[in-house]
């Protein structure tokens, strides 16, 4: 019968449309996060790049450690402190320590609802603590602005 | 995964009532005849509707019907979760197997997950018509609609607490307490929906309904987005589109 059909054809199209709408991409976070401090290591009055054979590195004051790597290291990334304006690490490299002190204004930028708030950095300042012994001859401040994790924010010569 | 089961539960008291009617007219015992015959029922009681023609008793006038109901399974819902809403609908029968439905109801939810802790406060108002697809036996009243809605949601969310999204965090991001309002958001959404309302006492109806909802406008927030939306439920980040369930009970007004 005809409003038999239409009927038939009225509850295809509901079950239809319900399955479709259920296939859709998971609200989950697509990545964009708070980006990390990105460093690459060099050669001291060079600028091939010379990786680090053994580097330990604990952040201040929690003495965490942050990274125990044995094999060639070229790259290093830190996830700096969202909560305050500052942060130090301390770079082992065999017995030599070198702390790094990083200065930094933060800016809070909204997301997504799943991926929420995240953390840029502006205006970044790095000290070296000079000691008797630094392994780390040189850095190189390549951006004061931490914005991406894609990029190399600093250089450090050794 | 609770919420699961208790849908399990929610769904299967109004089906087993509907189906309990059957089984007390027809005398199978074996569960799956009695599926075969209501599904086979369905198409040829339609049949028998049209050979019975300009009867005098289709001519008798049906009676308005108004039916007043409230959803229960959110109300107990959002106890569970820390949430208060309510919803309500009128239910009117203008015309044979059409009804017009009007519904509204308010909430005040509760999220909180690991980045955003906040409230969503507001109301909505639901416009719609449906039809029943369902004949009844005799004097029996159960109906399976399906219908169109169109609704209209206004609400507010008031942020407490944030943290900052750090994957790999050493210094683990700490809550930072803000409280922030987001005022006077509204959205707007079709749904589309099939329910069903079995008459368990005089009068009083159970159903459930199932729902897929369409976001036509939903507004900008600067430094927010629109999350979840009182009647819609958490809009997805990628999809315009959601789904929803209802469990109610109603009461007719006799006239």
């Amino acid at each position: 019968m005809k409003k038999n059909q239409i009927q038939l054809i009225l509850s295809i199209s509901i079950l239809a449309i319900l399955g479709i709408s259920a296939c859709r991409k998971d609200d989950i976070c697509n990545g964009d996060a708070t980006p990390d401090l990105k460093i690459k290591f060099f050669a001291y009055n060079d600028t091939i790049e010379k990786s680090m054979d053994t580097l330990f590195v604990i952040a201040l004051p929690l003495q965490d450690t942050v990274i125990n790597g044995n094999q060639n290291i070229t790259d290093l990334s830190l996830a700096l402190n969202v909560n305050e304006d500052a942060c130090g690490f301390v770079l082992i490299s065999g017995q030599n320590n070198d702390t790094l002190l990083f200065h930094y204004s933060r800016e809070k930028v909204f997301v997504s609802k799943s991926c929420g708030y995240k953390v840029n950095f502006h205006n970044l300042n790095v000290d070296l603590q000079q000691d008797n012994d630094n392994w780390i001859k040189q850095i190189d401040l390549l951006t004061t602005d931490i914005v991406t994790d894609s990029v190399t924010h600093i250089n450090i010569y050794h | 995964m609770i919420f699961l089961y208790y849908q399990i539960i929610m769904v299967s008291i109004p089906t087993y009532l509907f189906l309990y009617t059957k089984i007390v007219k027809i005398r199978f015992k074996k569960f799956l005849l009695i599926i075969t015959m209501l599904i086979s029922m369905h198409f040829s009681a339609q049949q028998k509707k049209d050979s019975i023609g300009t009867d005098s008793i289709a001519r008798i006038k049906q009676p308005v019907k108004i039916r007043l109901g409230f959803d229960a399974g959110k109300y107990i819902w959002a106890k569970f979760q820390n949430s208060f809403s309510y919803d309500f609908f009128i239910d009117v029968n203008f015309y044979k197997d059409y009804y017009l439905i009007v519904s509204g109801g308010y909430e005040k939810h509760f999220t909180d997950n690991n980045l955003l802790n906040y409230h969503t406060t507001g109301s909505y108002y639901k416009f719609g018509v449906m039809y029943n697809l369902y004949r009844n036996w005799l004097d029996m009243d159960n109906d399976i609609c399906i219908g169109i809605n169109y609704a209209y949601a206004r609400f507010d969310y008031l942020l407490h607490t944030y943290r900052i999204n750090q994957p790999g965090a050493v210094f683990t991001p700490a809550p930072v307490s803000v409280e922030q309002d987001f005022d006077n958001n509204s959205a707007q959404w079709l749904e589309l929906f099939a329910q069903m309302q079995v008459e368990t006492f005089k009068h009083l109806y159970l159903g459930y309904n199932v729902g897929v909802k369409y976001l036509v406008h939903n507004s900008e927030i600067e430094n927010f987005t629109v999350t979840y939306i009182p009647g819609f439920f958490y809009k997805n980040t990628y999809s315009r589109f959601g789904f929803g369930m209802q469990y109610f009970i109603s009461y007719r007004i006799k006239f």
